[in-house]
């Protein structure tokens, strides 16, 4: 049970992340597309649950799920005559699609097959959260602080080309 | 790790049952008995709804999703210091003060420029 029971969670998740990644570039509608895309961001974080990674997973929920994939759908329903628009790939491209992507598969299998993957012995960090909550406080104050700096400039930086580029005639 | 896989089948198995019981009861209970009217479209205060429903929103929206983008990352960095908070006392209080008060300006910055103004 105990060593069966994540390796079900673990292919289902697969599965899902397989499929919507699919799904993300054969479909049409570039607002399904966008929807699938939160799905597949969605069983990542379940990757991240199923290995302990809780904070992690949750940034994965909220940064992704929550912002990237709203501002996605906002940048999609704002571009005029974009929803309805049936996306038509050009056939053309299919011979080099094939190529491509086979390269790509084989140049990984190469890379998955030469690489030594270590296994680490140590134990993952129980309450991860409460040790990054505490560490953030602590010995990691100043860059924590800088973090905050670095999101103002972020922000600011965010509304100056927003305003500029979107301003209404 | 087994008490977490009972957890996460529990919360499958409500979650999926509560959507199958909320659609498969009105299915069972709900009288269907179609008419011109109740197949129109559901728009407040307009009685015949003409055009295309998806209509390109204002350009001015899309700050609203970047400032959602910047204080989700803010709320990541708040989570944590929440779930030890009661152990750090006062000086994670400051902290936490300090850099909330840091990101305000940025919030007073795009209140000032009309970011907020909704138009």
């Amino acid at each position: 049970m105990s060593n069966l029971a994540p390796q079900v969670i673990f292919i289902g998740l697969g599965v899902i992340a397989v499929v919507s990644a699919l799904l993300v570039v054969v479909g049409r509608n570039l607002f399904h597309a966008a929807m699938f895309l939160g799905a597949y961001m969605l069983s990542i974080a379940g990757f991240y649950f199923l290995l302990d990674a809780d904070l992690v997973g949750i940034m994965q929920v909220f940064v992704y799920v929550g912002g990237v994939i709203v501002m996605l759908l906002f940048g999609v329903m704002l571009t005029a005559q974009m929803t309805n628009v049936r996306m038509v790939s050009a056939v053309k491209q299919r011979g080099g699609t094939v190529l491509s992507v086979i390269v790509l598969v084989a140049l990984l299998a190469s890379i998955f097959k030469k690489t030594a993957f270590v296994i680490s012995q140590a134990t993952p960090a129980q309450n991860a959260i409460s040790l990054v909550g505490k560490l953030f406080m602590t010995d990691y104050v100043l860059p924590f602080e800088v973090v905050s700096v670095l999101l103002l400039a972020a922000l600011i930086g965010a509304i100056v080309v927003a305003r500029e580029e979107g301003r209404p005639q | 790790m087994i008490t977490e896989i009972i957890y996460f089948n529990v919360f499958v198995i409500l979650g999926a049952a509560i959507v199958a019981i909320a659609i498969g009861l009105s299915k069972l209970l709900a009288t269907r008995k179609p008419s011109e009217a109740k197949l129109e479209v559901y728009e407040c205060g307009n009685i015949h709804v003409t055009g295309d429903p998806r209509i390109q929103f204002k350009i001015h929206y899309y700050i609203f999703a970047l400032l959602l983008v910047i204080f989700d990352v803010e709320m990541i960095f708040v989570f944590p210091w929440a779930v030890v908070f009661k152990s750090l006392g006062f000086f994670a209080f400051i902290e936490m003060v300090i850099f909330i008060a840091i990101l305000m300006l940025g919030l007073f910055y795009a209140w000032r420029k009309g970011v907020m103004k909704w138009v």
